[in-house]
């Protein structure tokens, strides 16, 4: 009995000497200090107000104060929040509990340096706040005295993000920050986050990747359905305050609607603090983040949940930020992060090609060098969205663990992240031929899901739950090593996701309604030519009636099965709104002028001075120069004759040639082909040939840049062909008449000349 | 599969690469195909021929003068030829090539009185529009009206421009590629077909028609006289059948049809002339390409261009 007292005494003792080590380590965690001034470190992007002021009214700037909040650059902006990797690890570790006067949930610090005060930052909505965010203590210089008096104050937060529109106006956020105001002079707004002079356009995306972090860290650890579904959150996340300036923030994404959970639950709270950890990730000094946080980011993804949609606040701005990116002006140093999506294409006797295939974005150029595992790669355009495919070796290793390419050109941080995963949802793409992964199955849509082997009996689990008609797993034959593939896969019944389910989700098809459009003639991303414009549908609603609005105005079904309202088709900009989705997409004129150009050039080869050259394009034949005349005509006629008195050229056919007719070159309007020496020709098979029907110049003198040989030369063929009685074709009294007109011209310059 | 989508598409983006014809083609097919279709197209099970869809295409745009492919200018792209009315000879009739818009047919349709547009469909083209006209002169009318290029006696114009097969200006001297990892192949005239031969063996020639793959991409050399050029597969296979004097056309003057093997298509301009005389592409028969409506004169003018 009395060993085992002391063991159990032991135990107590070493857990006791533990839990203090543990409690000493915790309040051993690097605190800003007054005496760190010149640390770039945890600068806090707040604006005190006054101070000693807790009741809600109290919180609301003035408009003064809001509209000197708002006059700081994003680059002053952007270090005041301090690095991610610190920042996030210290709020993981500190206990939270409920601020019982608000309801928020705030951040206890463990030990502090000095009395720290929690400071309550509000939006600058109207209403009262409810929910709370949480922020890091900053050490910034204007702070470090405040650390001493331990208040509690409201903050106002000008945050610039445009990852939350959606934000209820009354969200607030609780800050650990300093006990005494510091001192804030009329005016100043050092510490002032925005801009109001910013467009929209201007803010730059919230990313992981954005704040620096190791490409294969800032990649979704969660397949692109929540990517897109986060990057639709950030794109209606900018919020607009109430006195007209912007107001970005960050916020959790099942807070997205009505009263936050003010219950003290860390994981509910995290994805807001790893929002703002993602803003502050954008100062310089990061460090890779840590396997916790890459954990909370997936925690984070999986619970995404859409917000209420309509169709004003689902509406699509108009894309300016590309244009001002590609602005030399704007250049800076933004990281960018984009998707790499998995592609199956079936071929001869059902092979199918697995690859990956690279997004585009709107800005980016033709061709693109990357950097690799195996060195530099080029990839070219495949269409607008998609460079062309990707084929690693390691295929599915690739597949299995992620993998990221980034540009050769160091002036641009922009990557293609693949995030590493066991199961690969694709479903038939909308620009390209094949299947493309998509976020999840869709209700009644055909699908192709790629898994490994580990996985399949799960995956065929899930698959069956859905009420999928699926073919045998199929590997080898194109499919990656390690991985198999399930073809024909038709989801029937929608399952509810399940947060512990993970990566299987993506085989849970929800009611997720989708705008497509396709068919007619698409010119780039959304713009479709006028005269055929897309077909507009909705899928993934099952069975479910939806209500189609275009422009706002109800929609109906034609004929063709493509939704249709008035004035949907005409030229300009339309807006489509379904279930929540919002869907843009503009008619537009083509090229409608076209000039030739020179497709091939040869030289005649009858032996004119090489200067000429023939020029072809699609049917059209001409020649180099403004001058010069290109014209049939028969191989017997080699002698041209101009309008004018003196022009003449003699052109001589291909010495080779057998054809009747032959092209002949001149620097003047061809009128008329006669024989070289019409005297001599044999009468019944030579002729006059009329080209182009023109009077003859009727002067009385050497025309202006004839010499006289010329004149006679061109007088005396016209003279001997009259007089060796030549026909005139074509056959007609216009013609005759009109070389009966250059006889008369050519007698009587003969005889003036002579 | 939509040719005259295709068309459109070409006509309203004026130029582009390679790779956005091929997905311009990829996406009309996969929009218009039933899905389990896609797989026979896609993936090269021609219907005719032995090209896979897009070439086919390709070719037929290039053959209707609607549009040009990797040239000088644009050596990775295409561009799009400007509205032409190819004449005939006689000025009456024209056929309708290069871009086309919906608003510029009915221009040509709305143009004069008098004239009528004529349109027919061929498979794996945009529809053949024929306008006619009853004066020669309303033709002039109608491409201004229209504003329209006007290319008179486009077939005799097509075939008295281009050199014959013999001519420098359609090879380039170049050697040929070295190293082991090249398949190398050479046209045999008497079978109008490829064998396969050692590369060093095709470097040590003294004449022939050689075809360099790698990465599956074709080059093709001529050598004479042991001097190597660059040339086009078609002007190459003509100089072999004129040096092995191979005579494989055929021509019937009371049918008006000129004939080759598919295996000897002619060079692009011959074949453009060849099928502008109907504005449509020629039949596939018994391993012939048919060509109508080729009058004599025509017919004699290929001849001499091809050397046969």
């Amino acid at each position: 009995m009395l060993p085992t007292v002391i063991i159990v005494g032991a135990i107590l003792l070493v857990a006791a000497a533990i839990w203090l080590w543990r409690l000493r380590r915790m309040t051993a965690v690097p605190h800003p200090s007054p005496t760190n001034e010149s640390s770039p470190r945890d600068p806090v992007s707040t604006e005190f107000l006054a101070p000693e002021r807790r009741d809600d009214t109290a919180t609301k700037p003035s408009a003064a104060t809001a509209s000197t909040a708002h006059k700081r650059s994003a680059e002053q902006k952007l270090p005041l929040l301090g690095p991610r990797g610190d920042s996030q690890r210290r709020n993981s570790e500190k206990p939270t509990r409920t601020d019982t006067s608000s309801g928020a949930l705030v951040v206890e610090p463990t030990t502090p340096p000095g009395p720290v005060a929690q400071e309550e930052v509000t939006s600058k909505g109207a209403n009262s706040s409810d929910t709370k965010w949480e922020a890091e203590p900053a050490p910034d210089s204007r702070l470090r005295d405040t650390f001493a008096t331990g208040t509690r104050k409201k903050l106002d937060v000008v945050v610039h993000n445009p990852t939350l529109e959606s934000l209820p106006e009354d969200t607030s956020f609780t800050v650990m920050a300093p006990t005494t105001d510091p001192p804030v002079e009329p005016g100043d707004t050092s510490r002032n986050i925005g801009s109001p002079a910013r467009t929209e356009g201007e803010f730059p995306e919230v990313r992981a990747s954005e704040a620096g972090l190791q490409p294969e860290m800032s990649q979704p650890l969660v397949d692109e359905s929540e990517a897109c579904a986060s990057s639709e959150t950030r794109d209606r996340g900018h919020a607009r305050a109430s006195n007209g300036d912007s107001i970005s923030t960050t916020k959790a994404p099942n807070d997205s609607s009505g009263p936050t959970n003010t219950q003290p639950n860390p994981s509910a709270n995290r994805p807001a603090t790893a929002k703002v950890t993602e803003i502050a990730g954008r100062s310089d000094n990061l460090g890779p983040p840590s396997d916790e946080q890459l954990a909370k980011k997936k925690r984070t993804a999986t619970r995404y949940q859409p917000a209420a949609r309509t169709p004003k606040t689902t509406r699509r701005r108009k894309r300016t930020a590309p244009v001002l990116k590609s602005s030399p002006d704007r250049k800076t140093n933004r990281a960018r992060s984009l998707s790499m999506s998995v592609h199956v294409s079936f071929g001869r006797r059902n092979r199918c090609k697995v690859s990956l295939l690279p997004s585009r974005a709107l800005d980016m150029p033709e061709s693109v060098e990357v950097k690799q595992a195996g060195g530099l790669e080029t990839w070219d355009a495949l269409q607008d969205e998609w460079y062309s495919n990707v084929l690693p070796v390691d295929l599915g290793a690739a597949l299995r663990r992620g993998r990221v390419w980034e540009l050769a050109d160091t002036s641009e941080d922009t990557a293609w992240s693949f995030s590493g995963r066991d199961i690969c949802v694709l479903a038939q793409g909308s620009t390209i031929s094949g299947y493309v992964s998509v976020p999840r199955l869709m209700l009644g849509e055909d699908h192709v899901v790629l898994c490994t082997k580990q996985s399949l009996e799960a995956v065929q689990d899930a698959l069956r739950a859905a009420g999928c008609s699926m073919s045998d797993p199929k590997s080898g034959g194109g499919i990656p090593s390690g991985w198999c593939m399930l073809s024909g896969v038709r989801p029937t019944v929608a399952v509810a996701h399940d947060s512990e389910a993970g990566i299987i989700n993506i085989l849970r098809p929800i009611q997720d309604v989708e705008i497509t459009l396709r068919h007619g003639i698409r010119l780039s991303h959304s713009k479709w030519l006028c005269g055929h414009p897309p077909t507009i549908g909705v899928r993934g609603h099952g069975e479910l009636h939806v209500d189609v609005l275009i422009d706002e105005q109800p929609a109906r079904l034609d004929e063709s099965g493509g939704f249709v309202s008035s004035g949907w088709d005409d030229r300009g900009i339309h807006t489509v709104f379904c279930g929540g989705q919002t869907q843009a997409y503009e008619i537009v004129e083509g090229a409608s002028s076209w000039q030739p150009f020179q497709s091939f050039t040869y030289r005649p080869t009858q032996g004119r001075a090489p200067k000429h050259e023939i020029v072809i394009c699609g049917p059209i034949v001409d020649v180099i120069g403004d001058t010069e005349n290109a014209l049939l005509t028969p191989s017997t006629n080699s002698l041209l004759l101009g309008a004018v008195p003196g022009q003449i050229a003699s052109s001589s056919a291909p010495y080779d040639s057998l054809n009747r007719e032959y092209l002949a070159l001149a620097d003047f309007p061809v009128v008329w082909t006669a024989p070289p020496n019409a005297l001599r020709c044999d009468k019944s098979n030579a002729c006059v040939r009329l080209i182009q029907f023109e009077e003859a110049e009727n002067g009385r003198d050497v025309p202006t840049g004839t010499s006289r040989e010329d004149v006679l030369r061109w007088c005396q063929a016209i003279l001997d062909a009259s007089r060796k009685r030549l026909p005139v074709t074509p056959h007609s009294d216009s013609t005759l008449e009109l070389w009966l007109g250059y006889k008369k011209v050519a007698r009587r310059l003969w005889r003036k000349l002579r | 599969m939509n040719p005259n989508d295709l068309l459109l598409w070409l006509s309203a983006k004026g130029s582009g690469s390679w790779a956005r014809y091929r997905s311009a083609v990829d996406e009309l097919q996969s929009l218009d195909e039933p899905s389990n279709a896609d797989q026979d197209l896609d993936d090269g099970v021609p219907e005719s021929g032995s090209l896979p869809v897009h070439l086919r295409l390709r070719l037929n745009l290039e053959r209707l003068g609607h549009v040009e492919f990797f040239r000088d200018d644009f050596p990775d792209g295409w561009r799009i030829v400007p509205p032409t009315l190819a004449c005939d000879d006689t000025g009456l009739q024209a056929v309708l090539c290069g871009a086309r818009t919906d608003s510029l047919i009915r221009q040509v349709e709305d143009a004069i009185d008098g004239v009528s547009m004529q349109r027919s469909t061929q498979r794996e083209c945009p529809d053949v529009i024929h306008v006619v006209v009853e004066e020669e002169r309303h033709m002039q009318r109608v491409a201004a009206a229209a504003d329209l290029y006007l290319q008179p006696r486009a077939v005799s114009q097509l075939l008295a421009a281009v050199p014959p097969i013999d001519d420098m200006q359609m090879r380039t001297p170049a050697e040929l590629p070295f190293g082991t990892e090249w398949d190398a192949s050479e046209f045999i005239a008497e079978k109008l077909g490829w064998i396969s031969v050692e590369a060093d063996k095709a470097r040590a020639a003294d004449s022939g028609l050689f075809r360099f793959h790698i990465h599956f991409q074709p080059h093709y050399f001529v050598k004479l006289r042991g001097r190597s050029f660059r040339i086009p597969v078609q002007v190459g296979k003509y100089l072999m059948l004129r040096k092995a004097r191979q005579r494989v056309t055929t021509y019937d003057r009371d049918a008006m049809v000129f004939a080759v093997p598919v295996a000897c298509r002619p060079p692009l301009l011959i074949d453009r002339a060849l099928t502008l005389c109907t504005g449509r592409v020629p039949e596939v028969d018994k391993g012939h390409l048919i060509y109508r409506n080729v009058g004599n004169d025509k017919a004699i003018a290929v001849r001499a261009l091809l050397r046969q």
